[in-house]
């Protein structure tokens, strides 16, 4: 008899409606009631629920009642945003099905496409949505016709919905029922488990999110990890509904959770294989690859002190995160910090606000950077992701830099500013094609630390927000590129040098000298404030000694509030950086990794 | 012991002191709840007595009469040394200074702030050049010889303030305080700034009218003891030094501080909260703080460095730790360096371009103290 079960997913471009989908679902199988306060229970973090994005998968169970008979529908919601295909990838493998969900109001945009290529690789049987139905500027015969047109499906296989209103929502479940295959059952083959995802909590250790393929698991049994070769003991098995629920066994096809106790969060893998240690399967499941950063940066606290709480909170962020990769960093401005890899700077930026948050740290993080091969005059070659590491112009043969094919789509009347932005960026098109009649589709080759820094905004402000963004890694091209340093009060900041192109050199260290001029407040002398390449400064400002700071009356009354006002000042010297005798506020750096 | 008067005939462009216009029978119960005041501090004796505001001559003769009264009958005033009345020029009559003088004071400062009538009348002060001249010569001719004459650089443009220096150094007061205008938070001057109608010195010309004063008045006999103050040998004013030098004080009426020992308090600064506690017989306290180790180490430098004489050293490296003595030499070095400060036998003092900076110097110098940071520059 088979299992009634489904496993699926939700793809969709950013802000198409999948977390409000997700909640519907809840609600029509009861896990959640309409009232019961806060939207969007999957985005479990503050900042998913700010920015409307999902960077975790969360997995839920629901009991769905269809045609008499009652379903285990399993939900993996799946991260929006490009930097997290990754984690997009390791959901689609864990499931048989995915809906991709088409916002009426905007049609198909550039991740719609590059989400539904990855869920045909997997072999998943896609459900086309086209959601929002309900919005008066809702296009839903345009939006049909896009999908039937570039993606290929039948009109009759297309489901109209409205996650807001809840329209259509028990027949987007229904097709799942209905089309979705249940997952193969082979309980007794060696057992074969999916790890998608992993939390760490505090009283119970690693806790694994699996998508068990064949043979079972109970409690009690020993495993091992097939990457890393690590055995365990499992404590307990469970599933989602959607709070972790103990259970008697996990067997083939279902989605749950093991915790074995794991203590050391570096041994998950997500990707990786489960199977039991004795008389275990051969062969590890096919999808697992290794996560490769993309974006560079270094992340220093801004007190020394806090350097073990950074410590702490990398080690908790890489067990939910493991797209996050680090190493030790020291900066004789900055000192101890580590080097982080991301998948890309909203990554990058994620990162930065949950340290913040979730653990209350302040942070100083350098301006991004990505990985350069450099080869030398002497004939060796390396891998160089830290601009402080990058060699002197003397030392250096030549180097290239990172090329991503970029597609962009945007409705045709942006065409002309799109072009115009991505030329700045030095993008060659290699692509152009209509979508319907009003899109365009366009595909640019360039330099990934031209579409790290500001691009997807830029595009944003020169489409009045229409145009979508996705991109992919292609290859390694040359690229006359310089390391460019920053000296202040004479002495050089390490964690302020950065890889330009040498073009752009002269213009980037003009802002970069202006903007820390502004940035660094005025000391009892006046300090330099210069850039150079190779030794030869190529910029410079000069700010000003202190004019005047005295308090001129001082009596009884006074003196607290003189004092106060001495304390505060001195509180605010020691959140700054001191570099040689310069205090430079957090501020400044911040303002430096920027662009105008 | 000093004593807060809160009342201004109006209330000038630039103060943001706590102190208001008000009328004679406000003045009248506020001086009676002050006279209440006093009388918790019964029988202590009294070695400088400083009467401040607002403008304590604005108060009426009998209230005057009625208030020295008091400071007898509840204080033992023989071990008086100094007792001084603040006063601006235009609030003073022959007979308020014969009420001084029977009060048992001995000297009085005297608002001038600009001999100019034009600046006066810009800065919203009542005060003009007559007063002034008249209220100097009505101190001279009560034998009040230890007068001082308080001026603000930076009300007007620089000619004028020359001459209000010469002005006063043709009078030759026993005592001059020279304070540089602040731009207070709240002020009228401060929105006449924001809307443009008056438009500060700038810095360069502070420092450099700043240093021509210390050297005219040096050069006429006057030791400029502390930042803002100037007096003939023998005429510094008791009363601020031990405030500078840390030393205890209590202060009576609406605002006012006291610290004894480690605990510093302040009175209400709301009149109807002033008035109600004073009728319920409670000490009109509304905050107080105790002074620990950092506290009172932030007061010593930041106060000692205001005077002239400067701080020893040998106090700056007791305050330090030992892991951080080699960070303060660095620090002092590097000021004398700069030319803001200057070691004379084993004391630290600031120059003329030190004074100007001295918030951001004291800055400095505890983070050297407390071992911050590191090397300094």
């Amino acid at each position: 008899m088979h299992r009634k079960i489904r496993n699926f997913c939700i793809i969709a471009h950013i802000d198409h409606g999948k977390s409000t989908l997700a909640d519907r679902f809840l609600e029509i199988t009861g896990v959640l009631s309409p009232e019961s306060g806060a939207q969007q229970f999957l985005d479990s973090m503050d900042i998913e629920r700010e920015r409307g994005i999902t960077i975790k998968s969360h997995p839920v169970t629901l009991q769905y009642e269809c045609g008499g008979e009652s379903y285990t529908l399993n939900l993996l919601d799946t991260p929006g945003h490009v930097d997290f295909n990754y984690e997009v990838s390791r959901s689609l493998a864990a499931c048989e099905g995915a809906l991709l969900l088409v916002d009426a109001s905007q049609g198909i945009e550039a991740q719609t496409l590059s989400n539904y290529y990855m869920a045909m690789e997997h072999d998943l049987t896609v459900i086309p949505v086209v959601n929002k139905i309900d919005l008066p500027q809702a296009d839903v015969e345009g939006a049909i016709s896009q999908i039937i047109d570039d993606l290929g499906f039948k009109r009759e296989e297309i489901v109209l919905a409205s996650a807001k209103t809840g329209a259509g929502v028990r027949d987007v479940l229904d097709r799942v029922v209905e089309k979705v295959p249940p997952p193969a059952e082979n309980d007794d083959a060696p057992l074969r488990c999916l790890v998608f995802d992993s939390q760490f909590d505090t009283y119970r250790g690693v806790i694994v999110f699996v998508r068990v393929f064949e043979g079972k698991l109970t409690p009690e049994e020993r495993i091992r990890l097939m990457s890393s070769g690590m055995g365990y003991k499992v404590e307990e098995t469970g599933i989602f509904r959607p709070r972790m629920t103990k259970n008697e066994k996990l067997v083939s096809g279902q989605v749950g959770y093991i915790i074995a106790g794991i203590k050391e969060i570096r041994q998950t893998r997500v990707g990786d294989t489960v199977t039991h240690a004795a008389g275990g399967a051969k062969e590890p499941l096919p999808g697992y690859r290794e996560v490769k950063p993309m974006v560079f940066s270094s992340i220093y606290p801004s007190f020394a002190d806090d350097y073990e709480a950074l410590t702490g909170a990398m080690e908790k962020l890489r067990l939910n995160d493991s797209s996050l990769v680090y190493e030790p960093d020291s900066s004789q401005a900055l000192g101890f910090g580590y080097r982080c890899g991301f998948l890309g700077l909203l990554h990058l930026e994620v990162v930065q606000e949950r340290l913040e948050r979730e653990f209350g740290l302040s942070l100083v993080v350098t301006a991004p950077s990505t990985k350069i091969r450099v080869a030398y005059k002497n004939g060796t070659s390396e891998i160089v992701n830290n601009p402080m590491l990058f060699p002197d112009l003397g030392a250096l043969e030549y180097s290239e830099e990172p090329y991503v094919r970029v597609t962009i789509v945007t409705p045709e009347e942006y065409i002309g500013n799109v072009m115009k932005l991505a030329i700045s960026r030095y993008g060659t098109q290699v692509a152009m094609n209509y979508i319907g009649e009003q899109r365009i589709e366009v595909e640019y080759e360039m330099p990934l630390a031209e579409v790290i820094y500001d691009f997807h905004d830029r595009l944003k402000s020169v489409s009045r927000g229409y145009a979508s963004l996705d991109y992919e890694y292609a290859d390694y091209r040359r690229g006359e590129l310089v390391r460019l340093d920053i000296l202040v009060g004479g002495k050089k900041v390490d964690a302020l040098s950065q890889i330009v192109r040498k073009e752009r050199s002269y213009e980037r260290a003009r802002e970069i000298v202006r903007t820390l001029k502004s940035e660094i407040p005025k000391h009892l002398f006046k300090i330099a404030v210069q850039a150079s390449i190779g030794g030869q400064i190529i910029a410079r400002e000069t700010i000003g000694a202190v004019g005047k700071n005295v308090t001129a009356k001082c009596y009884g009354g006074d003196i607290t509030r003189k004092r106060k006002l001495i304390e505060r000042q001195k509180e605010g010297k020691k959140r700054m950086k001191r570099v040689g005798n310069v205090d430079i506020p957090q501020a400044a750096f911040m303002a430096v990794l920027k662009r105008e | 012991m000093y004593i807060h008067i809160p009342f201004c005939r109006s209330k000038c462009a630039y103060c943001d002191f706590l102190s208001f216009p008000a009328g004679q029978d406000e003045c009248r119960e506020y001086v009676g709840a002050l006279i209440s005041e006093l009388s918790f501090y019964r029988g202590e004796s009294i070695r400088t007595l400083y009467i401040g505001g607002g403008t304590p001559t604005f108060l009426e003769e009998t209230q005057l009469i009625r208030l020295f009264e008091a400071i007898r009958k509840t204080f033992d005033v023989s071990k008086m040394e100094e007792c001084t009345v603040e006063s601006n020029p235009e609030s003073l009559s022959a007979r308020k200074v014969e009420i001084l003088m029977q009060g048992g004071v001995n000297r009085v400062s005297l608002g001038v702030q600009s001999f100019s009538d034009r600046i006066n009348t810009e800065m919203k002060r009542p005060t003009r050049k007559r007063h002034t001249l008249y209220s100097i010569s009505l101190l001279r001719e009560a034998g009040i010889g230890n007068m001082g004459l308080d001026l603000i650089l930076g009300v007007g443009k620089e000619d004028q303030y020359r001459k209000d220096l010469d002005a006063v150094l043709k009078i030759m007061p026993a005592h001059v305080s020279v304070y540089m205008l602040h731009i207070g938070a709240g002020t009228m001057l401060e929105r006449m700034v924001e809307s443009g109608r008056f438009t500060p010195l700038d810095e360069r010309t502070f420092e450099r009218l700043y240093g021509d004063t210390v050297d005219a008045l040096s050069e006429a006999g006057y030791i400029p003891y502390e930042i803002s103050n100037f007096a003939l040998p023998g005429f510094e004013c008791r009363h601020n030094q031990n405030y500078w030098e840390g030393g205890e004080y209590i202060g009576a009426g609406l605002g006012a501080v006291t610290t004894i020992g480690a605990e510093r308090k302040r009175n209400a600064c709301s009149m109807r909260d002033y008035l109600r506690y004073i009728r319920t017989g409670t000490p009109p306290v509304v905050w107080r703080e105790r002074l620990g180790e950092t506290e009172r180490r932030i007061e010593k430098l930041m106060l000692g460095l205001r005077m002239s004489k400067g701080i020893p050293i040998g106090e700056l490296n007791e305050l330090a730790e030992r892991s951080s003595l080699g960070l303060v030499r660095s620090c002092i070095e590097a000021l004398v360096r700069l030319g803001y400060a200057k070691r004379r036998t084993d004391r630290l003092s600031l120059t003329i371009s030190g004074i100007m900076r001295s918030d951001e110097i004291v800055i400095e110098l505890l983070r050297a103290v407390e071992g911050e940071g590191e090397p300094v520059f």
